[in-house]
């Protein structure tokens, strides 16, 4: 499936350090777009990161749970990044971004660490979008 | 287009939920769950806040 409108969402802007002890603050942007995850009659709205190098959508396992979704009933997966890997579990969900709603796949784990932001990855988002981001500009445009 | 200031998020909600206005920028509920931070949103009128998780350490990443 391939949408046939253009949807357009803005980077979001964060300060970091280069490294743990230091005073200087580094500006960056990152591509997360307002989405929502549907499951049976529950939904959440949440912020997730656009990321063309994840092969899935992966998420915090809290957010099956508000979901209603029974974590361990899932197929397992296993995901490799550049930290190592965690063991997740993959659930069948539906997505809707802005207004368009779709079905799609969610892993998700309860081994993700601190800093992760959960993903939109190829399976289940770049498979229904042409994806744009224009760093520059500071616009994601999904059509 | 401008970006979305997040650059008050952390270190404040380092590691909680937080819950958006529509503007997505505007915080109106936290907690150390999706369910605690969407119930006080709820409790200033928001129904369907926008979550987000505040990363625990914010340093360049790569997934």
């Amino acid at each position: 499936m391939r949408v046939k409108t253009k949807i357009s969402f803005r980077y979001s802007q964060i300060e970091t350090k280069p490294f743990p002890s230091s005073n200087r603050k580094v500006t960056l942007f990152r591509p997360i777009i307002p989405i929502t995850i549907l499951f049976k009659k529950q939904f959440v709205r949440m912020e997730t990161l656009i990321d063309s190098g994840a092969d899935y959508n992966i998420f915090h396992g809290d957010v099956a749970t508000y979901l209603g979704i029974n974590l361990t009933r899932g197929s397992k997966r296993t995901i490799h990044g550049i930290a190592g890997k965690i063991k997740g579990y993959e659930h069948k969900v539906e997505l809707k971004i802005d207004q368009i709603k779709f079905p799609s796949r969610i892993t998700f784990s309860n081994q993700l660490p601190n800093n992760f932001i959960c993903v939109l990855g190829g399976k289940g988002f770049f498979d229904h979008f042409q994806v744009n981001l224009d760093y520059n500009n500071k616009t994601i445009t999904l059509s | 287009m401008t970006a979305k200031n997040w650059t008050h998020l952390h270190p404040q909600y380092a590691g909680k939920w937080v819950a958006l206005a529509a503007d997505e920028t505007t915080v109106v509920g936290s907690g150390p769950s999706i369910k605690i931070a969407i119930k006080t949103a709820k409790k200033k009128g928001l129904e369907e806040p926008i979550l987000f998780r505040v990363p625990q350490d914010m340093y360049p990443y790569a997934g």
